[in-house]
């Protein structure tokens, strides 16, 4: 581990890997100083990454629930469009590969914008 | 000996001697304890997402799903869909901050997160459940495969695959057995597609004779497979029961969690799973094929096997015999990708609480554990009860989507969770899950039909629970918040770009490979 001093705040994990890593902390500020001794602009700034992340995962999350709920009523609204069972096979087994890639594509590069413009609001305002 | 055991046994033999040797000729050199668990970290997305999906296309994925899509029609095909949109979940929710924060087992993350020793304790019980639940039902399909196409005892197939996953396990790092896994699943896609096309085009050009008395094309198979924990059960109940368990539990699958630390950071480990995913989609398209042609030509055959006995019920004679071979050998492959996987991910959870005896290394330890844990699966595997081993698979499923996914959900995404709050939870979701299962198992069925809807499909009722006492134990006991939150969520939430910009991550690369 580097020479520098980092706070651990229980007993470090003792397994592979884990227990090396010193926690994260913004330049500038005391280690041991207090429990979450973040500065303001940090401290602002992960709330507004986090509550980003989040309300895209919101969204993400909803849009997985709703193709999982759409082809679990597929097979019903099926029988009442007449499209048969071969037709209902195909469309279970065709429309959601895709639809889970472009979700997971969509998703990936929203994530990744977020961070880009966090990064980005961080050096402007630091 | 036919020509179908010879073409059989030489392609399974190909496979785990090849894979062994692989690891054993050219076992990469590691400077330190962590380049062999982490494969130095140089794994980079597309490789890393081939190892993932070779992990998670398991002995279920490449045989019990198309057997069960044979048995029972529409409603099986909703496992598939289930089984990717887990990943979704986990690409959404948990790869960049998991991997940010640095940890390498779910263990580690709880111990990192929460700070208790208790909650650790819990979490790697609850982490070598699932991992020997994974394993019990890739050594029994092992048997199940190998006795069946040539004949040889049960036990057989299991320890050839336990013996040559450890050895995997034992001599590769990380960095081998990410290699090794990545090739097996290109070896498995290209089998199982192959011989699916060969099988599908001998079907349309009639050169296949369906059996003269074919399958209902409709409706549910008189075939009674057994259910558990709702699965195998194509009521609407039963598949939202798998649907909740696949898409909640596919985080909590110790050894899919351990893969994303081979990624270099946390923008790669996403990317790692985007690739992931796409390979499974493509591998996912294939089950229902084999589904399909099972139905017609395979009627009735038990889930596990259905896969296998179809090309010599197709194509009797020697493309037959050489296409059994084919899978035969994909199969194994594939118990092998998950047992090895499994193996490594169980343990670097267990080898940390093992006795320290002196000279023994970090190393040793985790030696000492990954040969423990095998043999322990191996016992289980022939005392446990044979049923199909999706059954199994997906209780495993249940079990982390009702334990493990809060803590992870909660612990990367909300500040307030309590160490009180996550064991609470964890108590309370795996206790309610073990409990509705053996109430399930035990019970006469008149009593289980009268306690009602949620012992037949614990997952939907029994996750949403454990959220729930996790979070109103969390807000009951602030005082035991851990401290220094602000500082954990920062780490696994912001980019890795910002070393540069203000946030120190010192610590974060030269610190961990120091050792």
């Amino acid at each position: 581990m580097s020479g520098r001093r980092v706070t651990v705040t229980r007993n470090p994990v003792p397994a592979a890997g884990a227990g090396t890593a010193g926690p994260l902390r913004p330049l500038g500020a005391v280690a041991d100083a207090e429990p979450d001794g973040w500065a303001e602009p940090g401290e602002l700034h992960l709330r507004s990454i986090v509550a980003g992340q989040l309300s895209l995962a919101g969204r993400t999350l909803a849009a997985v629930a709703g193709i999982l709920l759409g082809v679990a009523v597929l097979p019903s609204l099926g029988e009442y469009a007449g499209i048969g069972a071969p037709g209902v096979w195909l469309v279970l087994c065709l429309v959601p590969p895709p639809l889970w890639a472009l979700l997971a594509v969509t998703h990936l590069r929203r994530a990744e914008r977020i961070e880009r413009e966090s990064v980005r609001a961080a050096r402007d305002g630091g | 000996m036919t020509t179908a055991v010879v073409a059989s046994l030489l392609g399974v033999a190909v496979v785990l001697l090849g894979s062994a040797a692989m690891s054993v000729v050219r076992p990469r050199r590691y400077a330190t304890t962590l380049d062999f668990y982490v494969a130095a970290r140089a794994v980079g997305p597309w490789r890393n997402g081939a190892a993932i999906s070779s992990e998670y296309t398991s002995a279920v994925s490449c045989l019990s799903l198309a057997g069960l899509i044979a048995l029972h029609g529409v409603p099986m095909l909703w496992y598939s869909v289930g089984a990717t949109g887990g990943y979704v979940v986990v690409l959404i929710l948990v790869v960049a901050p998991l991997r940010r924060s640095g940890t390498y087992t779910l263990s580690d993350f709880a111990q990192w997160r929460l700070g208790s020793p208790l909650v650790r304790r819990l979490v790697t019980g609850i982490v070598t459940v699932i991992g020997m639940i994974y394993l019990v039902a890739q050594l029994q399909a092992a048997g199940v495969v190998l006795r069946l196409v040539t004949g040889l005892p049960p036990w057989a197939g299991g320890v050839a695959t336990a013996v040559a996953a450890v050895a995997v396990a034992l001599t590769a790092g990380m960095g081998s057995v990410t290699g090794l896994q990545a090739l097996q699943f290109w070896l498995k896609l290209l089998i199982f597609a192959g011989c699916a096309l060969v099988l599908w085009s001998a079907w349309r050009w009639g050169m296949a004779a369906p059996p003269a008395a074919p399958a209902p094309s409709a409706g549910p198979h008189p075939v009674r497979e057994h259910v558990l924990a709702g699965t195998g059960d194509p009521s609407p109940l039963g598949v939202l029961s798998v649907l909740v368990s696949c898409a909640l539990g596919a985080m909590g699958l110790p050894h899919v969690i351990v893969r994303v630390y081979a990624s270099p950071d946390g923008r790669s480990a996403r990317r790692s799973v985007v690739a992931a995913l796409a390979m499974l989609v493509a591998f996912y398209l294939l089950p229902p094929v084999y589904g399909v042609l099972g139905r017609v030509f395979a009627p009735g055959v038990p889930a596990d096997a259905m896969v296998l006995v179809l090309p010599a019920r197709m194509l009797p004679g020697p493309v037959g015999d050489a296409l059994t071979g084919l899978l035969a050998a994909g199969a194994f492959a594939a118990f092998l990708a998950t047992s090895c996987g499994v193996l490594v991910a169980l343990g670097a959870t267990l080898s940390p609480g093992t006795p320290r005896i002196a000279r023994i290394t970090r190393i040793g330890r985790f030696r000492g554990s990954v040969a423990g844990a095998a043999l322990t699966a191996l016992l289980l595997s022939w005392a446990a009860p044979h049923g199909s081993v999706i059954l199994l698979v997906m209780l495993g499923f249940g079990l982390s989507a009702a334990t493990l996914c809060p803590v992870l959900v909660l612990g990367i995404w909300w500040r307030g969770l309590s160490a009180r709050g996550a064991a609470a939870g964890l108590v309370v979701g795996a206790g309610l899950i073990a409990a509705l299962v053996a109430v399930e198992g035990l019970a006469p069925a008149a009593l289980v039909a009268r306690l009602g809807l949620p012992v037949r499909y614990p997952a939907p009722f029994v996750a949403p629970v454990a959220f729930l006492v996790m979070v109103a134990v969390s807000l009951a006991t602030p005082g035991s918040v851990p401290p220094g939150v602000s500082r954990k969520l920062a780490r696994m939430h912001i980019p890795e770009d910002l070393g540069e910009a203000g946030i120190d991550r010192s610590s974060h690369r030269p610190g961990r490979s120091s050792r």
